[in-house]
């Protein structure tokens, strides 16, 4: 049973800049947890801290109640794949992943079976004898990953991994992370900055920004209720749509429509978001919104239009029948599908 | 490619030439010295410096190498020779291992010192051993290393040219590559070996081979520091013989010679065979 | 510096610890060394010695010899360089514009690296030597009479000197000017074709620019050769000594100090050298800090 715990963290660098502050965080047995967040939020630095790559400058850091932060890399028990593999380039794949045994004194045959063992499961026994610079961007991650498997690591660190590889490797390769990772039942952190693959691959999420977490949670409950603006507009694709209304006696209007049973709000000026699916076009040909571009995806039709007062809305919809340039259409939400944020970028409804 | 450049004359043929006429530039004078020196000095005192070889190349070249001479008869060119051979090669791995281990330590550790330290060896850069050169005899002389190995080769390698070398390669080793092999357990000495050193493989031939070069062609440090003739090296012989040309009715020219271009031939054999090596220690030490 | 470092405080000592030493009891030693022999004045014997304060510049810059050895030095440097440059520079740029980079003419040029200077030297003493040189033959033949007299004219002496140095630096310069002229990307040899016909032009206005830094570099690393690693040519061509006033200022140093016993002067001299080449690393470096930001 392996269980992480984050508290209170907070990374100021020698220069003053401070990267991360107030993490708090339990991650549990067995759990895929994801790091996800623009660049420069510190979600990397928080997993190398977490490798013992980075010092932790105030808050706790414990692994199953032991404190990580008196323990060198090498003792935490902790295996990371890297975005470049960081494969060694003059050995050949055996030897890399055999290389982190060989230096905790491993016996000869225990090494053996645990690489064969690996291997069979990424399927890389082929490759074995080869040097890095023979291998494909995918072959290199695995054996990156198998290098971190033979380890029995208490906790699998991915600094975002997938991010060196074409599109179709990489959602191919996201699978095949996930399915192993359920089948070796380790506790994993995975660092991304693509808000479809954290979505995709993640029991839980930690949504970043600016050194702060900005919520925790199962990534359908990250979504249907974005704790901030900032988790509302970085989750979802497309981007949800923002309209600035005020609220007054716990009713806000947009649209021609308004809502009430808002009374715990007080009132003043808010930003409702609406997703783009949670977009009714009612009628064409009269109505607000002026469309100006539509993407035909195959399945669905993203519809963008501009409001009078020159705002950007983004219509999602099952292909029903092609809307035309230049087009004026109405728009209808449910009000359960409003999310309705104060000033300072909280979630109030 | 081009097609010729049009510049300094136009036409690929024009291009030839005049790479081939700096080619003889450099190669005739060399060549009409090695030509000379398989004739008897009466045939160069009567018709001058020969552009075509005469019969005497091995008497003349085997004689060199055996028979004792200079101030004191004491050294062949074989011995000369030798001693050449241990100063470039000793020369050559002493700055290598030095320069490779003092970069590890500026690059990959955080201790106080480092940035004091790394200052003080840019600073040999600034001054060549030339311009040290009395005070370094004095001081190998109090040492008690004169006419020693070891005092030819450790003042030469008092100069951070090799470290910087290394440490430019270093900083250029992936970030990652040290991090993961924490991750994996390797402490300092093990991440030296296991994976820096032989990363560094190609450079540190490269540098070897430029080294060696350097080392066999120094002059005036051999010149002070080996009083004993047995310690001369052969780009210094040289001039041991060249002094006693002029002493002589007949003056052995050919002798000269034959030592010139036994100095010669194996730093441009190394030049040559290792041309890339070569080139590749030359472009990165210098910058 | 690299993001992670390890930790340990003494393992770093270890390392970098031959290194010190040597520099320590072979560079700084020997420089102080220098430095405090300067101010001194010994006795021929070394028996004793008296601090002199700068009285050993003074003498030194009060001789007229040190000050012609001076500018001679700084000529010959800058023939030297100027020569070896150009001849890199051409033959650089021919091979560069051959198919295949002329790549079979490259090892015919750069084995002249291996020319030590003594044997530079040798080569020179013996093409111009009165006796059997054939290139002191020929430049009697096209002068007046006589004009052509090494061991006695130190302007005669300067040439031969100048030949000998050359050979080996022409190679430096070449494999250098060869390695600028083939990083310089292809994109922009062509773009120069479409703007400028002329292959002169585009050579002085596109290619010479672009080789700026390189040529800069190689003018400091020439003069550094010319003035300092030309002893041996010197003393292979003259082993008796150069005629007055064809000496560098390093082999001053070396005759004042261990044929002459002049300690206090030659040090004076190896102190005058050292802030010469103070200065010249000074400006290198402000340039090739210039030289980042431009690329």
């Amino acid at each position: 049973m392996t269980s992480l715990t984050l508290r209170d963290i907070e990374k100021i660098y020698p220069n003053g800049t401070r990267a991360l502050k107030g993490i708090n965080l339990d991650i549990r047995d067995g759990e895929f947890m994801v790091f996800v967040g623009p660049s420069g939020c510190g979600k990397s630095t928080l997993l190398r801290m977490v490798a013992g790559l980075e010092t932790v400058t105030a808050g706790e850091m414990l692994l199953d109640a032991q404190d990580l932060t008196k323990l060198s890399p090498a003792d935490r028990d902790v295996a990371m794949v890297f975005q470049n593999y960081a494969l060694y380039p003059h050995m050949n794949v055996k030897s890399n992943i055999s290389y982190a045994l060989k230096n905790r004194n491993v016996p000869r045959d225990e090494i053996d079976l645990r690489v064969a063992q690996a291997s069979e499961m990424l399927n890389i026994s082929e490759y074995l004898d080869r040097k890095p610079s023979q291998l494909s961007g995918g072959q290199k991650q695995r054996v990156a990953m198998g290098r971190a498997i033979v380890r029995k690591p208490k906790i699998f660190l991915f600094d975002e991994p997938l991010s060196n590889l074409d599109a179709l490797l990489r959602t191919r390769m996201r699978v095949e992370i996930r399915m192993l990772q359920r089948q070796l039942g380790i506790t994993s952190i995975f660092v991304t900055h693509d808000q479809i693959e954290a979505m995709t691959i993640g029991d839980r999420l930690a949504v970043m920004n600016n050194g702060i977490i900005e919520q925790v949670g199962a990534p359908m409950e990250i979504y249907s209720q974005p704790a901030s603006a900032f988790v509302a507009s970085f989750i979802g694709s497309p981007s949800i749509n923002w309209v600035k209304c005020d609220m007054l006696n716990g009713v806000v209007s947009l649209f021609g429509q308004s809502f009430s049973g808002f009374k715990s709000v007080p009132d003043g000026p808010v930003t409702v978001g609406v997703r783009p699916e949670d977009v009714q076009c009612t009628k064409q040909g009269e109505g607000e919104i002026t469309v100006t571009l539509t993407e035909s995806l195959g399945a669905e039709d993203i519809i963008y239009g501009t409001t009078p007062s020159g705002e950007e809305i983004r219509i999602r919809q099952r292909v029903i029948r092609p809307v035309e340039i230049g087009t004026r259409i109405a728009v209808k939400f449910a009000k359960s599908k409003l999310h309705i944020f104060g000033g300072d970028g909280r979630r109030v409804n | 490619m081009k097609n010729g450049n049009g510049i300094f004359g136009s036409g690929q043929f024009v291009d030839h030439l005049i790479v081939i006429a700096g080619i003889m530039f450099l190669v005739v004078p060399l060549w009409m010295i090695f030509a000379s020196s398989t004739h008897l000095p009466e045939v160069l005192i009567r018709d001058g410096l020969q552009f075509f070889p005469g019969e005497h190349f091995l008497d003349t070249y085997g004689s060199v190498l055996t028979e004792r001479r200079g101030f004191t008869k004491e050294v062949t060119a074989s011995r000369m020779i030798m001693n050449s051979m241990i100063l470039g090669l000793g020369f050559a791995i002493g700055k290598i291992l030095v320069s490779m281990t003092a970069a590890y330590a500026i690059v990959y550790f955080r201790f106080p010192l480092a940035g004091f330290l790394f200052w003080v060896i840019f600073f040999t850069l600034l001054l060549p051993l030339e311009v040290r050169i009395i005070p370094s005899y004095q001081v190998a002389a109090q040492l008690g290393l004169l006419n020693t190995y070891t005092g030819l080769i450790l003042p030469l390698i008092a100069s951070a040219t090799g470290t910087f070398f290394f440490r430019q390669f270093y900083r250029s080793v992936p970030e990652e590559l040290l991090e993961a092999a924490r991750l994996d357990g390797a402490g300092p000495f093990k991440f030296f070996i296991d994976i820096l050193l032989p990363l560094s493989r190609t450079m540190i031939a490269a540098m070897f081979i430029f080294m060696f070069v350097v080392g066999w062609n120094q002059y005036l440090w051999p010149l002070l520091l080996t009083t004993d003739e047995s310690f001369t090296t052969i780009v210094f012989g040289i001039s041991s013989v060249m002094q006693n040309i002029d002493e002589s009715r007949i003056p052995d020219y050919h002798r000269g010679f034959a030592l010139g271009i036994l100095a010669l031939i194996p730093p441009v054999m190394v030049v040559v065979l290792f041309q890339r090596w070569f080139i590749k220690g030359l472009l990165e030490s210098e910058k | 510096m690299k993001r992670v470092q390890f930790d340990d405080k003494w393992t770093p000592v270890y390392f970098v610890l031959p290194q010190i030493l040597i520099i320590a009891v072979f560079f700084l030693w020997p420089a102080f060394e220098a430095i405090r022999l300067s101010f001194l004045l010994e006795d021929p014997w070394g028996m004793s010695s008296e601090f002199v304060w700068f009285e050993n510049y003074q003498d030194v810059f009060a001789d007229p010899e040190y000050v012609e050895t001076i500018v001679v030095t700084t000529l010959f440097s800058a023939a030297v360089t100027a020569i070896s440059l150009f001849f890199g520079m051409l033959l650089a740029v021919k091979v560069d514009g051959m198919l295949h980079g002329g790549a079979g003419y490259k090892p015919l040029i750069v084995w002249a690296y291996a020319i030590a200077p003594a044997v530079g030297g040798l080569v020179a003493r013996f093409l111009f030597s009165p006796a059997i040189g054939p290139f002191y033959e020929v430049l009697n033949a096209i002068g007046p009479n006589g004009w052509f007299e090494p061991t006695l004219d130190s302007t005669d002496a300067w040439i031969v000197m100048t030949f000998g140095s050359v050979l080996r630096q022409i190679s430096v310069n070449f494999i250098f000017l060869l390695a600028g002229l083939q990083s310089i990307p292809r994109s922009v040899i062509e773009a120069s074709k479409l703007d400028n016909p002329s292959g002169l032009g585009r050579f002085i206005g596109v290619t010479l620019p672009l080789l700026a830094p390189t040529i800069f570099f190689l003018t400091v690393i020439n003069l550094s050769y010319a003035f300092f690693e030309t002893f041996g040519v010197i003393d292979a061509v003259f082993p008796f000594g150069p005629p007055s006033g064809a000496q560098t200022m390093v082999y001053k140093v070396y005759v004042d100090g261990f044929k002459g016993a002049d300690l206090g002067g030659s040090s004076a001299q190896s102190v005058i050298l050292m802030l010469f080449v103070l200065a010249l690393t000074v400006i290198q470096f402000r340039f090739i800090e210039k030289r980042v930001h431009y690329t």
